[in-house]
C-alpha cells in the first residue's frame, strides 16, 4: 500500500533539506509556493534598488540595497534548478521546452533592443528583458507545474 | 512506440494517478506515456516492466514504419 499523505517533508529547518516526491499531492503547492515567493522577492529587491538611487544618500547603505536583487536573482535560479532536479523525466523535458522559448523570447528581445539603440530611439533599460524574460520563464515554469499534478 | 500501458492499467483498476505513485512520477507523465506522446527512458521502461511483471519488449512496440 503506498502512502502518499506521509511524503509530506520530515524537516523544514532548513530548504535544501526539504524533500517532497512529486507523487506528493503537496507537491504542486509547494512547488508554486517557491516560484511566486521568490519572484515576488525578485521584484521588490529591484523596486527598493531603483528606488534607492532617488531616496538613499551615497554611501554604503545605498550600495548594499543595489546588490540585494543579487541575492534573490539567485534565490530564483536555486528555486528553478531545485524544481528541475525534483521533476520527474517527462516535467524535466517540458521545463527544458520552457527554458528554449524563453531564450528564443529573450533573443528576439534583445535584437529589438540592439535595433532600438542603432535608431537612436529613447534608451529603454535592459532591465526591461531581463523582468520579460523571468516572467515568460516563471509563467510557463508554473503552467508545467500546476499541470503536473 | 506503441504501448499497452492503458489495458494494463485498466486490469489492474489502477487509476493515472495511482500507477504514477508506483513509479514515483507524475499523472501527467503517465497520461503522456498512454497517450504516446512521450517515450519513457530506459529506466522508466525497466520501472513499468517490473511492476507489470513482463518484458519490456511486451509492453513497448515500435511503430511500423510506412
Amino acid at each position: 500500500m503506498l502512502d502518499i499523505e506521509n511524503s509530506l517533508p520530515q524537516s523544514k529547518a532548513c530548504f535544501t533539506s526539504v524533500e517532497v516526491p512529486m507523487e506528493s499531492p503537496y507537491w504542486p503547492k509547494f512547488a508554486v509556493r517557491g516560484v511566486v515567493s521568490s519572484q515576488w522577492a525578485y521584484w521588490c529587491s529591484l523596486a527598493s534598488a531603483a528606488m534607492s538611487v532617488t531616496f538613499i544618500p551615497p554611501g554604503s547603505v545605498r550600495t548594499l540595497v543595489i546588490l540585494t536583487p543579487t541575492l534573490t536573482a539567485l534565490l530564483c535560479v536555486f528555486i528553478a534548478y531545485w524544481l528541475y532536479r525534483q521533476s520527474d523525466e517527462y516535467i524535466q523535458l517540458r521545463l527544458l521546452r520552457c527554458v528554449t522559448i524563453t531564450a528564443i523570447v529573450v533573443m528576439f528581445c534583445t535584437l529589438g533592443y540592439f535595433f532600438m539603440e542603432l535608431f537612436g530611439f529613447p534608451h529603454v533599460s535592459l532591465l526591461w528583458v531581463n523582468l520579460l524574460g523571468w516572467s515568460v520563464f516563471n509563467v510557463q515554469l508554473l503552467f508545467v507545474v500546476l499541470r503536473a499534478r | 512506440m506503441k504501448n499497452i500501458l492503458p489495458e494494463l492499467r485498466a486490469e489492474r483498476g489502477w487509476t493515472q494517478a495511482e500507477l504514477g505513485a508506483r513509479l514515483k512520477v507524475s499523472r501527467q507523465t503517465v497520461n503522456a506515456l498512454e497517450t504516446e506522446r512521450y517515450e519513457p527512458s530506459l529506466s522508466l521502461a525497466f520501472a513499468i516492466a517490473e511492476l507489470f511483471q513482463r518484458p519490456i519488449e511486451a509492453i513497448f512496440r515500435p511503430k511500423r514504419r510506412a
